[in-house]
């Protein structure tokens, strides 16, 4: 990297940190400090909504996952309108007329202490992990840009947002998100438009989509129903709606930025803005990742992106690693020249050279596939590292390597920016509930504003410490985002179970949404462990579960009530 | 906020036709990036 990126990169650095510090002067007291007074306009939370949501995973996985596999993971986004509707008619408007501070505590008005303490744990669990693999995504890109160890930048990213979030709290997390999504913008557009740029002469931007479309990469939908395949449309369509309703609805870091809002209207529009923004959005992340597979159909790629990994293998210098690495150039070769041959045949537009350049094509791209097949084979089986993916370093790579100087800063602080900005709202997010749900609640209900937002200051950084901690474990870990999404998805159906069992079901009892939860858990646990359905109806099985097993116990509750309130 | 029982009740009917937006713009995005993908992967 040039000295112009690294100013740009530092630049960003200092400039968020210091107006997310200088918010601390309008968070002395408790609901200041953890919702901004009730007071931010809808647009400002829709982005923080948006910004909290788009992590760093976001940006260098899905790319990489285009890269590798397509645009199918858009798939996993078709519930989400859906799902903001359902939310703009239930959770937003009991929430905030209930003046909770957190989700659970709207459990405790509903039900009892012991279901709330029991959501809120769970959620302090799955988050405070999640966000360790949150931090994990950028301290494999600067591991690779900088060079630095991957223990350095994993403290280096987490701390220095742990810095801003202690001090500004809420306000601070939703303003910075507002920068940072502005940011993320102007780089995701700067860098679709160098890529194009970049594309060889004579091939213009519908040759690249059909080259990319020949070779599987644009695939948006896939109506087969199968539940072993994690993106289809289905998958998304009734998975994605669980997974969706459970983290804007029950996921504590982002029912903390509607209730922020100064109305309900206003938390519900801030909610729909996403429903209108979030498709379109994702499917330009995953056509940037689509057109660097193009770009590397002209220009040789790495054989393994991530650069260390690489190096070992070449240290070693074995017989094994040197053929297969000229059985890799020759086949990127052959596939360069049947790409180039397919544009030009589709330029004649005679129908049988057409078909017989695709073809051609195709096969020529198999056998490509099939090399960088053996190569990261190689890589697990001579470095020792079985859990090895090469699909998380393939956007960083490409960006250091092939965008111009200042460009490269950009992107870097984009996703940085979208690295803290979901960090940030995690982090408040846990702290919020360990103060609110837990410590205030159970060990020290009286006492001064201050003391609080004291509490909430030290809770911050126990987290900011905890995920960092967390995230030196999980960068060696598979594809990182499927690894949140998992991870989500083991707890998130149950949750929303009881959150059903709360709004929709007035005969529920606390004992029936206690055990429906444990049920529910148990149930995708089971599920995980000895069938292969796919992760996101994982979100299905666990609501279905809560919801019935709760019901039935509720039932047989002697003198059960209905809804309280 | 302030708002009188009658504009919030305005405000409240015009939800119904913003979700009604949202499920057929959603519907007319899906079926527009499977037209998209089938175009481009003939």
């Amino acid at each position: 990297m040039s000295w112009v990126d690294w100013a740009v990169v530092a630049a960003y650095l200092v400039y968020i940190v210091w107006d997310g510090v200088r918010l601390s002067k309008h968070s002395g007291k408790v609901e200041g400090y953890f919702l901004a007074d009730r007071s931010l306009p809808w647009w400002a939370v829709g982005l923080s909504v948006m910004a909290t949501q788009l992590s760093a995973i976001t940006l260098v996985g899905t790319t990489g996952q285009a890269f590798a596999d397509g645009m199918r993971f858009i798939q996993f986004y078709y519930g989400l309108p859906f799902a903001m509707v359902i939310l703009c008619m239930t959770a937003v408007p009991f929430f905030y007329r209930a003046k909770v501070f957190t989700a659970y505590e709207y459990l405790e008005r509903r039900f009892d202490a012991r279901t709330r303490t029991l959501t809120s744990f769970f959620f302090l669990l799955s988050r405070g992990l999640g966000v360790g693999v949150i931090i994990a995504a950028p301290s494999v890109i600067l591991s690779i840009v900088l060079g630095w160890s991957e223990a350095a930048t994993v403290f280096a990213m987490g701390l220095t947002t742990t810095i801003y979030t202690m001090a500004g709290g809420v306000q601070a997390v939703t303003w910075t998100d507002v920068k940072q999504m502005v940011i993320i913008f102007i780089g995701l557009g700067v860098c679709l438009f160098v890529i194009l740029s970049k594309l060889p002469e004579g091939v213009a931007f519908t040759d690249a989509l059909h080259l990319a479309g020949a070779a599987g990469r644009l695939t948006t939908v896939d109506a087969r129903f199968d539940l072993r395949e994690s993106y289809t449309l289905w998958s998304g369509l009734i998975g994605g709606l669980f997974l969706m309703l459970s983290y804007f609805g029950c996921d504590q870091s982002q029912v903390q930025r509607y209730l922020t809002a100064r109305s309900v209207n206003e938390g519900r529009t801030s909610l729909l803005m996403s429903a209108f923004i979030k498709i379109p959005m994702q499917f330009f992340i995953l056509l940037i990742g689509v057109l660097v597979f193009v770009f590397y159909l002209f220009e040789r790629p790495p054989l393994i992106f991530n650069r260390v990994e690489a190096e070992r293998i070449e240290r070693r210098e074995s017989l094994d690693a040197r053929r297969l690495s000229v059985e890799f150039e020759t086949a990127h070769a052959a596939r360069e020249r049947a790409a180039i041959e397919y544009v030009r045949a589709m330029r004649d537009a005679s129908g049988g050279t057409v078909d017989q350049a695709r073809r051609d094509y195709l096969e020529a791209e198999r056998a490509f596939e099939e090399a960088r097949r053996k190569g990261l084979e190689t890589v697990r089986s001579e470095n020792s590292n079985r859990n090895f993916t090469d699909v998380n370093y393939v956007f960083p790579t490409f960006v250091v390597q092939h965008m111009p100087i200042g460009v490269v800063g950009l992107i870097i602080a984009a996703i940085f920016a979208a690295a803290m900005s979901s960090i940030s709202a995690e982090l408040n997010a846990l702290a919020t509930a360990s103060v609110i749900d837990i410590y205030r609640r159970h060990f020290k209900p009286e006492a001064p504003d201050r003391h609080y937002v004291l509490a909430g200051r030290v809770a911050t950084a126990f987290w900011g410490v905890f995920a960092c901690i967390v995230a030196l474990y999980s960068t060696s870990l598979g594809s990182l985002i499927e690894v949140v999404n998992r991870f989500g998805s083991f707890f998130y159906g149950s949750l929303l179970g009881v959150f059903v069992l709360a709004f929709a079901v007035p005969r529920a009892t606390a004992r029936g949404a206690f055990w429906g939860l444990l049920f529910g858990i148990a149930s995708v646990w089971i599920a995980s462990r000895y069938t292969e359905i796919a992760f996101l109806w994982f979100n299905v099985i666990g609501c279905v579960v809560v919801v019935v097993v709760g019901t039935l116990l509720s039932l047989t509750d002697r003198g059960a009530k209905g809804l309280a309130s | 906020m302030t708002d009188s029982p009658l504009e919030n009740e305005q405000e409240e009917a015009r939800w119904p036709r913003v979700y009604l937006a949202v499920v057929i713009y959603t519907v007319a995005l899906i079926g527009a990036l499977w037209l998209f993908s089938a175009v481009f992967s003939r």
